[in-house]
């Protein structure tokens, strides 16, 4: 019995133990991460001035600085999608808006700005509807960060290990409960996960376009001389399906699929 | 008019209608009674019949389907001659060449006859043009072509020479033009005493948007003999707004001017507001007109023929333009003007209302502001509200209730606003202005409506009534909005950072997972470990048993009996603490007469242990000699050991 104490004492040290070495790395990245952007902290707080006082193409040029050396953050994509909006850029506000929301997909902000920008696009495309509840769920697992998932799917697992600890040593009574409950976290962790993959691909994977230009035509082939599909407006937003030398193989937002100039759009 | 054998000689006659040439009936006797004549007049009527004959028998005498004969050639340049294409044969599609050095006075004249010659009947067409020989020199005078029975036939082409006019044609054609000018003077004057238009404006001077009429009038000598009258030229008013009355119908008055009596219709009426300050014209109108003149000979006897002077007095039609004079209009500028001034002239009132002014939010309001008065209302813009924020306007509509007539333009304007209340609370409309330039006084008035305090309660969400087409039930919400502002504290971080399929997923993984498996393990070890302490214990129990009984059997047989009783109750005690896994210390005879039941021993041998070991016990400690036989109590307990063995086995 004393073997058995001391054994699962020794393990809960280990278990902290590998925290904290999680945790230090963790911070250490992050540490890293503030030294860098030291400098561009000021540029950024540039911006933020500029906005303030209503010169949005010199926001844009201090926010377009630091989105062009490479920081992704989405309150830097947010702002200066902001100031794209102001400047009456509307299909580059979208490209950023969606940019900002692929990183924090939780922010109301965004989502806020976003549906804004959207009214001031000339398309208004009627949608192919999915099937209403797994649109629902679509966008509910969209709504969190792959992150999120990741963690969720984390703490299951501990949920998950924990009733199975309970139900070795637990006494009869407690043991069906915590077998119910093992099973049960044990099949959510396994969906979190997923879900985790799921909006990591989502995440990570350019998969949307934006038109910037104030028009284009899509094209039935990926010909200049080819014959029109349609006319697409202004921040239109598009799935990319294939990509192919300077043409690229769209899906409209109606279903309808065409090609066009790569030079005319964003992706996301 | 003209009749040939007309017995009277007049020299008086002067006036020859040429015009009448295009009012020629296309028959034979017609054509040649013209043409009679017009060689008697031309002085070549000794040609006439010659020409009859040659052309009544060219056909035959030349044996040519389609001919055609130039009459006379050569001609006087200014002369009038005629071209022929005669068909001897049934054609059709005739298809004249383009008399292009002549002008065309008239023609084609078609006629036809038919002719008999040794007995046969054959038709004859004729196509005559008169031509007027405009320069001197050689033309020709293409072919015309016919279709006979599909094939196309061509008539000969004829040179016609045009020679210079003869002194004696020179002279006469001065003479005549110099008539016909005299008596169109002459008629000009008189007619234009007895029939002339006027315009009239009711205002010499104007201000910019004052309302002027301008009214066209046109007089009418009642002796004058009005053959037609139409309007030519419409006018036009360059720098007016317009709304103009034309007259369907001219109703003539009578009006005495001058001593004669004169028909006097208005034609038009023209609503006119000046835009612009400065000299603007009103435009004229024209009507063209043919009054018809009595003529009376004088004295030109040039034209002396039997034929003309038929009559002692004639009528001839002339052409008359009618015109106004354009009027022109002074426009005054308006003094400068306040900013509300949107150029509204006249005297108006102003008038507002609100439908509620209980409303919820996002539930429509509707604010209706009414002009009304006399002036130029139909150029009156939307007027600008002041609206308290949180309301949105839409463009507003106009309804028109605006007579125009001939004192102006009265009635009303109604601007009907949608308000769209979007926040709670209570809101003042704020009074609209309406400036406007008063031109009996000579300046501006403004005008002031009502205000209107507007209690916006809170609506529910779905009152959306207003919802652009364009955008769904889930846009409205965010409809008139601005975007929410920037984010001014941000760390910078780097946010494209996904722990999925990282180092540190697989970490976190792992982590809880290994410390399940190290848990599980270290788990059933000890699980092992004390089971098998026990299992050794209780499969050693009965080695231990049978060695202290033996131990017990040495005892009896040295005749140490409280020894014997010790070793025989140790060793049943031993056994059962060993066999039941319960410490010797915690074991009484009832714990022990449960456990081994719950086991399955059978209740005799449970009665024999326990006796057994009652007996041993009595012995041991009461020094008394039991009645039990020791050999029986140690048969007794190796009965019991083996017993129980056997049972759990």
């Amino acid at each position: 019995m004393k073997l058995t104490n001391f054994n699962l004492l020794h393990k809960y040290i280990c278990l902290i133990f590998l925290i904290n070495i999680i945790s230090i790395n963790f911070n250490s990245n992050s540490v890293f991460a503030e030294e860098l952007n030291q400098n561009t902290k000021v540029i950024f707080e540039k911006g933020n001035d500029f906005y303030k006082k209503q010169n949005y193409i010199e926001a844009i040029n201090n926010y377009k600085l630091l989105a062009d050396n490479g920081i992704k953050n989405a309150d830097l994509f947010f702002n200066l999608a902001n100031s794209y909006y102001k400047n009456e850029e509307i299909g580059l506000s979208i490209v950023y808006y969606e940019k900002a929301l692929l990183l924090k997909p939780s922010d109301e902000d965004i989502y806020f700005n976003l549906q804004i920008a959207n009214l001031k696009t000339v398309d208004k495309f009627n949608t192919v509807e999915d099937n209403p509840i797994t649109k629902s769920i679509n966008s509910y697992i969209y709504s969190f960060h792959s992150n999120t998932w990741v963690y969720f799917s984390i703490g299951l697992l501990i949920f998950t290990i924990s009733f199975i600890i309970i139900l070795l040593l637990g006494n009869k009574k407690v043991r069906s409960l915590s077998l119910i409950m093992s099973i049960f976290s044990l099949t959510a962790f396994v969906i979190f996960t997923f879900f985790a993959y799921y909006t990591y691909i989502n995440q990570t994977s350019n998969k949307f376009g934006v038109l910037v230009l104030t028009n284009a035509y899509v094209k039935f082939s990926p010909d200049e001389k080819s014959e029109n599909l349609i006319m697409i407006h202004e921040g239109t937003k598009f799935e990319i399906i294939e990509k192919a030398s300077n043409w690229i193989k769209i899906k409209l937002p109606d279903g309808n699929i065409g090609w066009i100039d790569y030079d005319n759009l964003l992706e996301i | 008019m003209y009749i040939l054998n007309s017995p009277k000689y007049n020299k008086n006659q002067t006036i020859i209608n040429y015009n009448s040439f295009s009012n020629f009936k296309s028959n034979l006797y017609t054509l040649l009674n013209y043409l009679l004549n017009f060689l008697l007049k031309t002085r070549l009527y000794s040609f006439v019949f010659v020409f009859i004959f040659f052309s009544l028998f060219s056909i035959n005498l030349f044996g040519q389907q389609f001919t055609t004969f130039v009459n006379p050639n050569p001609v006087q340049e200014g002369e009038l001659f005629t071209v022929t294409f005669v068909l001897r044969a049934e054609g059709s599609n005739f298809n004249p060449p383009k008399f292009s050095n002549f002008t065309i006075i008239s023609g084609p004249s078609t006629s036809s006859e038919y002719s008999f010659v040794n007995g046969r009947t054959s038709r004859q067409v004729k196509y005559t043009y008169t031509l007027k020989a405009d320069k001197k020199g050689e033309y020709n005078i293409d072919p015309a072509s016919v279709k006979i029975e599909d094939a196309v036939i061509k008539s000969n082409s004829v040179k016609v020479s045009v020679i210079e006019a003869s002194q004696a044609v020179k002279e006469r054609r001065n003479k005549e033009d110099e008539e016909d000018k005299s008596l169109a003077d002459q008629a000009n004057k008189i007619i234009s005493d007895n029939l002339y238009a006027k315009v009239f404006v009711n205002k010499s001077n104007a201000i910019v948007g004052e309302q002027l009429v301008a009214t066209y009038k046109i007089y009418i000598n009642e002796q004058l003999n009005l053959v037609d009258l139409s309007m030519s030229k419409a006018p036009s008013f360059i720098g007016f707004w317009t709304q103009s009355f034309d007259e369907k119908q001219l109703n003539y008055d009578r009006e005495v001017i001058n001593g004669s009596a004169f028909k006097v219709a208005t034609v038009k009426k023209v609503v006119l507001l000046p835009q612009k300050s400065g000299k603007l014209v009103i435009d004229a109108m024209d009507f063209k007109s043919v009054v018809r003149l009595r003529t009376t000979g004088g004295g030109g006897g040039r034209r002396n023929n039997m034929f003309n002077d038929f009559f002692n007095d004639s009528y001839k039609d002339f052409p008359y333009t009618v015109t106004t004079q354009p009027y022109n209009l002074m426009v005054k500028e308006l003094p400068t003007a306040s900013s509300n001034f949107k150029g509204a002239v006249g005297e108006f009132k102003i008038e507002a209302w609100v439908d509620r002014t209980e409303t919820t939010t996002n539930d429509p309001i509707t604010l209706k502001v009414k002009i009304s008065g006399v002036g130029n209302l139909k150029l009156i813009s939307p007027l600008e509200l002041k609206l308290p924020t949180g309301f949105e306007s839409y463009e507003p509509k106009t309804i028109d209730n605006i007579d125009v007539n001939l004192n102006g333009m009265s009635g009303n304007v109604i601007f009907e606003y949608l308000l769209l209340p979007r926040n709670q609370g209570k809101f003042k409309i704020e009074p609209i202005n309406f400036t406007y330039f008063n031109n009996k006084i000579n300046d501006y008035t403004d005008l002031v409506s009502d205000e209107f305090i507007i209690n916006v309660k809170k609506g529910k969400a779905s009152d959306n009534n207003i919802i652009n087409n364009s955008t769904n039930k889930e846009d409205a919400k965010y409809l008139g909005q601005d975007i929410r502002f920037i984010k001014l504290n941000s760390k910078l971080e780097d946010d494209d950072y996904f722990i999925f399929n990282t180092m540190l997923h697989y970490l976190m993984l792992l982590t809880p997972a290994l410390f399940g498996i190290v848990f599980a393990y270290f788990y059933k070890k000890n699980i092992l470990i004390s089971n098998n302490s026990i299992l050794l214990k209780n499969k050693r129990a009965n080695k231990v048993a049978l060695h202290r009984l033996k131990l017990a059997n040495n005892y009896l047989k040295e005749n140490k009996l409280e020894l014997f009783f010790d070793e025989t109750n140790k060793a049943l005690w031993g056994y059962v603490s060993d066999k039941l896994s319960i410490p010797v210390s915690e074991l009484n005879k009832d714990i022990i007469n449960k456990k081994l039941v719950g086991l399955g021993i059978k209740d005799e041998t449970i009665v024999m242990l326990i006796t057994t070991i009652n007996d041993c016990e009595l012995a041991r400690y009461s020094n008394l000699n039991s009645s039990k036989n020791p050999q029986d109590i140690y048969l007794f307990a190796e009965t019991v050991i083996t017993e129980i063995e056997g049972t759990l086995k």
